[in-house]
Parts: C-alpha cells; sequence; structure tokens
C-alpha cells in the first residue's frame, strides 16, 4: 500500500516561493498542482502536476524523410510558457520565423529561448507574415477558437493548445466551417493525453481489436488548485470544470475515435466566497463535475474534473471492453499486441512535459504538413473532446438532466 | 459534515436548478423500452464468493486477497467468557456457512448447523466441528438453544430468512445483499428489525473491513477528507483470461438465481466504499447498461445488461460513480476511492490531514483466521460477536445495509429506463 501523503495547508506558499525563487515572476499564484509547464531552462522543475517527464530515448529509430523547413510562427508565452515548450525549435523540419506575445517583455523572452530574431507586437500583426506557413498557438482559451479561424483565413496551418473551444458551442462549430472551407491547411488540438504512453497504447490495442467494444471507459483531471492559477484576464478563475475537459475526455474520444451522444453530470457546489450562488464571471457555482456519457456505440463513460480536493493528481484513465479492458497495462483476451511504443521524434526533440507527450504533438503536426496528411488530434477529434464538456456543464447546471450532445464527424 | 452545511449545498443545488430557466435547446430522453426476446441465458462469470480451492483451479475475483495472518491477534483482550450459540445456514457455491470462522472463535458455540442438500449439510457440520444439524433454516430457528444464526443462504431469500430469525428472537448475520432485487422485501425487514430493539442484525458486507476501506472510515471519521465531494467504487469480475477446457460454466447457485441477475442488484462490494465510509447515503441515481453481447435479456429478471454504471447523488451534495461489470475480461476488483475537501484516498491517504488516527483494524481472537476477501471475513463475524456481547451496533445494521442494496435496486430500474433519474427512498 502506497504511503500516506501530508498535503499541508502552506504547500501553494512554498511553491510560490520556490518559484518566484526562480525569477518567474510574482504576479504568479499558487502552483501547488498545475498542469502546464513553465519553461524553467537553467531551474530545477519544481514538483507540479503533469510535469513529469519522459526518461526514454525519444528518437531511438528515427529516420529523417525530408529537407523541408515548415516556417512556423509562435504565439502565447503566458503562463504555461507554452509557446517555447513543445520544440518546435528544435525540430529538424521547422523554422521559427517569428515569434508574438502581447506582452513585450514576454515576447522578448519567447524569442531569446526560441533562438528567433523576429517578434510582433500580436497574432494580427503576425498573420500578415506571408514567410509564415503554419502558427502555434499557445494563448488563453477563450481566445482560441477565433484565432485559430483568424489563421487558417491567412492560409496558414495552425496547432493550438486545449481545449478548442471554450464554453462555446458556436464558436468551435464556425470553426469547423472554417476548416473544412480550407482543405489543404492542417487543424491540430495539441491534447497532451493523446501522446501519453498509456493512451497512446489504449488507442492502439484498441484499433488492432484487444478490447472489442469498449464497454466502459472513465478518465480525469484532478487538479487541485486553492489558489486558482493565473491566466490572460482573469479567463481561469471559476470557470466550469467541463469546460476543459480534453485531458481526459481523451480517455475515449482519443482511443476509439467514438463520440459521446448524450451526458447527465452532477457538479457539486463549492462553499467558497468566489463560487456561492455562482457569484463569478461565468455564473458558475462548481468546482467538481462529474460527468456520465452515453457513447456512440452503446457504451458508458464517466469523465471527473476537479479543483477544489486536494490529493491524488492526475490526468488518467482506464477502460473495459467485451475483450479485454486497461487499468496502467492490458489485461484481456488478445495474446499478439501489437508494437505499443510511440514513434519516434527527431535527436534533439525533447519529449517535453505531460508524459512525454509535447514533442510527440509538435512532430505529429509538422509531419502531417510535409506528408499532407490528417494529423492525430484533428477539428473532429478536437471539437469530440471538447464540447461535450459544455454540454455537460449545461447539464450539471440543469441538476443532471440528460441532453443530447452534438454530433461532429 | 455537519448537517447545516449539508442543508446548505441541497438547497445551493435546488436553487441552481430552479434558476435556471432558459429553455434546453436539447430535449431530454425519450424512454425507450429497452426488454427484448432472446433465446439462451448466458452464464454469469462472476462470484462474489470464495468457493474452496478443490471446486475447480478457476482463479476467481475476491478469493486470492487474504493477507498475512501473523499477528492479527496482537493486542486482542477478551471481553467476555460467555459463549454465544449460533446456528449457521448455507453451504452452497459461496460455502460461506464455514468461512467467516464463527467455529474458531472463542466466544461462540456452534450449536446446529443447516443446509437443504443432506451432503451439503453434512459437510458443513463436519468442517464446523458441530454434531446438530437440522434439514432447513425453517427447523433450525425452532431451537431454543441457539441465540444468533448466520444465514449463508442464495440472496433473493435473505430478508425471509433473516424475518424468520428475528421472528424466533435471534441475532442475525447475514450475507449480501440483504434484499435482492425487492426494495418491499427489504423495508419488511427492516420493520422486523425496528420491533426487535434487543436483537442485533447485521450484514457481511465484506469490503468493510478491508484495509483500505477501513482506513477511509476512520479517516472519514476523524475529518481527514472533510465533506465528500466524490466517490467511486467499482465490483468488476472479469471472465477469466484463460477459458477453461469445456468454456467456462459460470457459478453455481440454488435454483440459478444468479443467472442474468441484474448487475446492480447485487451491488454492496462497492456501494460500501460511499456508504461504509461516510455512514450516508445516496438520494439519486441515473444508471446506463450495456447489453449483453448476444443481445439476449430472455431471462428469468429480464435483464438485458451485463454492465451496469451508476452515478449517484449523495446525502452530502456529493456524487458517487459505481460500477459493476460480469462482461468484460481484465483486472477484477471490489475497491473504490473518494476524493473531499481535504483530502483524498486512492491507494493512500493525501491531505492536509496531519495526524491521523490509528488505521490498523481492532485484533481478532487468536485462532480466527482474517480469511478472504481481503481479509474481511473473520473480521465481520468477530464484530457481529462482540455487538451481541457489548449490546452495541454493529458495523454494518440494517441502516447500512438498506443503504447499500436498495440504491442498487433503483439503479437497475433507471437503466431499465435509459438512465432515467430516479430518485432513492431514505433509510434512518
Amino acid at each position: 500500500m502506497k504511503k500516506n501523503k501530508i498535503i499541508s495547508l502552506d504547500s501553494n506558499r512554498r511553491e510560490f516561493l520556490k518559484l518566484s525563487g526562480l525569477g518567474l515572476g510574482a504576479s504568479m499564484m499558487g502552483l501547488s498542482q498545475f498542469s502546464c509547464s513553465p519553461k524553467t531552462e537553467e531551474a530545477k522543475l519544481p514538483e507540479i502536476q503533469g510535469f513529469e517527464r519522459s526518461e526514454e530515448d525519444p528518437s531511438e529509430g528515427w529516420v529523417p524523410f525530408s529537407d523541408r523547413k515548415v516556417r512556423v510562427g509562435l504565439v502565447g508565452y503566458g503562463v504555461c510558457k507554452f509557446a517555447a515548450d513543445f520544440g518546435f525549435q528544435n525540430h529538424p523540419n521547422v523554422e521559427v520565423v517569428a515569434v508574438s506575445d502581447l506582452f513585450p517583455d514576454r515576447c522578448a523572452e519567447l524569442a531569446k529561448v526560441t533562438g528567433c530574431n523576429k517578434t510582433y507586437a500580436s497574432l494580427a500583426e503576425l498573420l500578415k507574415d506571408d514567410n509564415i506557413e503554419a502558427v502555434f498557438l499557445a494563448t488563453d482559451a477563450p481566445s482560441h477558437a477565433k484565432q485559430c479561424m483568424e489563421v487558417l483565413k491567412h492560409g496558414k496551418h495552425v496547432a493550438v493548445a486545449v481545449p478548442a473551444a471554450f464554453g462555446s458551442i458556436e464558436e468551435g462549430e464556425e470553426l469547423l466551417e472554417v476548416v473544412r472551407n480550407n482543405k489543404g491547411l492542417k487543424y491540430m488540438m495539441f491534447e497532451t493525453s493523446c501522446f501519453r504512453q498509456d493512451l497512446y497504447e489504449m488507442k492502439t490495442i484498441y484499433e488492432a481489436g484487444g478490447f472489442g467494444e469498449v464497454v466502459y471507459s472513465e478518465g480525469e483531471y484532478w487538479h487541485y488548485s486553492a489558489e486558482g492559477i493565473d491566466s490572460y484576464k482573469k479567463w481561469r478563475d471559476q470557470s466550469p470544470p467541463q469546460w476543459y475537459p480534453t485531458h481526459n475526455t481523451a480517455y475515449y474520444v482519443g482511443v476509439t475515435g467514438g463520440t459521446f451522444t448524450e451526458v447527465s453530470c452532477l457538479g457539486r457546489p463549492n462553499l467558497s466566497e468566489k463560487y456561492v450562488n455562482g457569484n463569478n464571471q461565468y455564473k458558475n457555482p462548481f468546482a467538481t463535475e462529474i460527468a456520465f456519457f452515453k457513447t456512440n456505440n452503446g457504451g458508458i463513460s464517466r469523465q471527473s474534473l476537479s479543483s477544489d480536493t486536494p490529493g491524488h493528481g492526475a490526468e488518467a484513465g482506464r477502460l473495459r471492453g467485451t475483450r479485454g479492458s486497461y487499468n496502467g497495462i492490458y489485461e484481456g483476451l488478445e495474446k499478439s499486441l501489437p508494437n505499443l511504443k510511440r514513434p519516434p521524434i527527431p535527436p534533439g526533440v525533447p519529449a517535453g512535459g505531460h508524459g512525454g507527450s509535447h514533442g510527440r504533438l509538435m512532430n505529429e503536426f509538422i509531419v502531417s504538413i510535409i506528408e499532407d496528411r490528417k494529423p492525430l488530434v484533428d477539428i473532429i477529434a478536437a471539437l469530440n473532446m471538447t464540447v461535450p464538456g459544455i454540454v455537460a456543464h449545461q447539464s450539471a447546471m440543469k441538476g443532471g438532466e440528460w441532453l443530447k450532445i452534438p454530433q461532429y464527424s | 459534515m455537519k448537517s447545516k452545511e449539508i442543508n446548505e449545498l441541497n438547497k445551493h443545488v435546488e436553487e441552481m436548478k430552479n434558476g435556471s430557466t432558459e429553455k434546453s435547446i436539447f430535449s431530454r430522453r425519450s424512454f425507450l423500452s429497452s426488454v427484448g426476446v432472446g433465446a439462451a441465458t448466458v452464464s454469469l462469470w462472476p462470484l462474489g464468493c470464495a468457493p474452496k480451492a478443490s471446486r475447480g483451479s478457476q482463479v476467481i475475483a475476491g478469493f486470492d486477497d487474504t493477507i498475512d495472518e501473523s499477528a492479527l491477534s496482537q493486542g486482542w483482550l477478551p471481553v467476555s467468557d460467555r459463549k454465544i450459540k449460533v446456528g449457521i445456514v448455507g453451504y452452497g457455491a459461496s460455502k460461506f456457512g464455514a468461512s467467516f470462522g464463527f467455529q474458531n472463535h472463542p466466544n461462540v458455540t456452534i450449536e446446529a448447523v443447516s443446509d437443504l442438500f443432506p451432503d451439503r449439510c453434512e459437510e458443513l457440520a463436519r468442517v464446523t466441528g458441530c454434531s446438530k444439524t437440522y434439514p432447513s433454516l425453517e427447523e433450525l430457528v425452532k431451537d431454543d438453544n441457539i441465540e444468533a444464526v448466520f444465514v449463508a443462504t442464495d440472496a433473493p431469500s435473505h430478508p425471509r430468512h433473516c424475518i424468520e430469525v428475528l421472528k424466533h428472537g435471534k441475532h442475525v448475520a447475514v450475507a449480501v445483499p440483504v434484499t435482492y432485487g425487492s426494495v418491499e422485501e427489504g423495508e419488511r425487514l427492516l420493520e422486523e428489525v425496528k420491533r426487535n430493539p434487543g436483537l442485533k442484525f447485521m450484514m457481511l458486507e465484506t469490503s468493510c473491513f478491508r484495509q483500505n476501506l477501513f482506513e477511509m472510515r476512520a479517516i472519514y471519521k476523524a475529518g481527514g477528507f472533510g465533506s465528500i465531494v466524490y466517490s467511486e467504487g467499482e465490483y468488476y469480475h472479469g471472465a477469466p483470461l484463460q477459458v477453461p477446457p469445456g468454456g467456462y460454466q459460470g457459478v453455481g447457485s440454488y435454483k440459478n438465481w444468479r443467472q442474468g441477475g441484474p448487475p446492480m442488484w447485487y451491488p454492496t462490494h462497492n456501494t460500501a466504499y460511499h456508504i461504509g465510509v461516510t455512514d450516508g447515503s445516496f438520494i439519486e441515481v441515473s444508471c446506463f447498461g450495456t447489453k449483453r453481447e448476444d443481445g439476449s435479456s430472455a431471462n428469468q429478471y429480464n435483464n438485458p445488461f451485463d454492465t451496469e454504471v451508476a452515478l449517484f447523488r449523495t446525502s452530502e451534495g456529493g456524487t458517487s460513480r459505481q460500477a459493476r461489470s460480469s462482461a468484460t475480461p481484465g483486472r477484477a476488483s471490489e475497491i473504490g476511492r473518494v476524493r473531499g475537501t481535504l483530502g483524498s484516498y486512492q491507494d493512500g491517504y493525501e491531505g492536509r490531514m496531519e495526524e491521523l488516527p490509528n488505521l490498523k483494524r481492532p485484533p481478532l481472537p487468536p485462532g480466527v483466521p482474517a480469511g478472504g476477501h481481503g481479509g474481511s471475513h473473520g473480521y465481520l463475524m468477530n464484530d457481529f460477536i462482540l455487538s451481541i456481547l457489548e449490546d452495541r451496533k454493529p458495523l454494518v445494521d440494517i441502516i447500512a445495509a438498506m443503504n447499500m442494496t436498495i440504491p442498487g435496486i433503483i439503479a437497475h430500474q433507471s437503466a431499465m429506463r435509459d438512465g432515467e433519474l430516479l430518485k432513492i427512498p431514505q433509510y434512518s
């Protein structure tokens, strides 16, 4: 049995002190559990949820396949410092042409850490640069959908941090239309769970028939955050948990390529002042939402998010099917499993955070452009991971009423 | 959690419900009849009990998870010289009549045993070292010498048998569940228990004395979780990964009561991971079932499902996911976890409580084996005997038993109505 672990009341504060000691800025709030990976080149990384790095040599077996350099623009170097954290600047088939952040200091630092000397004051300015073929958007979630549309309308490929849309089904669907109207351009959402080793194994085994029909699946994003995490214009503060569902919904949608068709979601009111009676920008009373989905193949999926319950942080999932189950490992009737190793990434590209997924997502996006094929998490998968959470929150606000979920294919 | 706080929470839930006046663009799921017609019944893979090894070499869930028996009696002190005269009934597929160690307890004399099948009855007498047998429970309960009866019979007979025992002025311990698919029979038993305040009723829910649940309960009572926001329990009885020669035949049961049983009618191993931790209850449920692979519901229960997963609203305003599956090969488990406002328990506690309470289960009398189901059997039996000796409430009394069992029955109703949100009767 695992040892019990005490989470002391001032652990948020200690993480904060550790981080500010590293010069990461005094404006950051408590980061005791924090799912993104601030760039800390020379600093020792604090123990932060989702921060764990992959130990293997991820480039083993990699073979160069093209001389092309995709000309990339990177946008957004806020709290998560994601623009530099996916390793675009390390990829042999990428040239980072320009970078941007609305804050000049962040913009300058992003340029420095990616070795790029061209900066723009905004995404709008960056998009006018005809030299740029592809843009990575690591901006605030509420801007994702609109900004992706802007990128595509300027004839550029786009990769975006999660989720695809934040609380707005309409914006997600508008984005879908724009993607469809630009068939030559790639859209990819960087859902990190999709390149975690366990999800990758589940997907591979599923496609090889090792699970049969998935009867039940579950995904969870347990992410305690007493003080909250800083964010651009405070978009994270008291946001509905299920509006940020992709780390967990990926454990069904990313495995099977299937969809959720209906949802009943129960929220648990948080009793602190910021949540009571939904007295906040999102009129949201819940910091924990547990959703129960029916799936397109007649199965069930439980998807959970919680930020007000300390302990056992996780971005994880498991499933049970008619031929086998996955809970950390495969147990089932299939005796000859396919190759479960994730595809190699070029030497020098770090696998990165979130279970070694960052480098792999970036590589997948670049390869999809060079090979002109569908990226792993395309717009359909992105919407099928994101929109069910939006409907789930609607259900929670109606006391768990069953609601239908729009289907995308 | 204080009741005032619970009321606050429930009030908030109601307010939020009522406050959302905007009309949903999505329609409510219409009621779908899911009762089909099919051919053969499907044999059940799972077995919630621990058959003797001689029954075959199949690895069966709940069987292998015994614990190191040494040092279990450390710190044990006798509380009484009294010998309670116990009758044991039922030595069927699970052979539970003998596997809870009544015959090993220093405060117990096995007065008589019974099984409807003479050969089983004889074997039960032999393995418990008892010389008196009766051909039925109805005959056994007439024995005025007997003070307490352990009912290890077929689940559908549990409430009827327990009522019979109580009516004869005897304490009763019963295997799970307290009632099988019938809310009415459970409530009739509840009435009978209430009519006999001097008699103990205990349901021997094994999860309640698993080490992890025992720890959760102790930490919860000491305040280390605060209010439970989310809990989950699961009882997966996967099909064996190696199908035996001739095919897996399922588990035998008296008059085949197990054949085709709705998964949520046998929910206590998992619901214990909320009810047994908090002593709370489930108030509403939405449950969804997945159909058997052959699509058949032609069984004695007209039950089309072999997996059922339920989402419950709890009495403290949280949510609980409870899952039962017998159709999915893979890891078998009877386990659960909780998340609260002050801490969580998965495979250990993580949270804000700095000094945890004593997490060791109370000592067993020397010679009493902890037994199967996570070493719970001996502890359950011992708690039942102590509750009689000390005239106190047993760990799993009728209220806890009902609160672990009835929500599963309602959950199956919900599954049959395609997940409709249903209210659950409350007992206290």
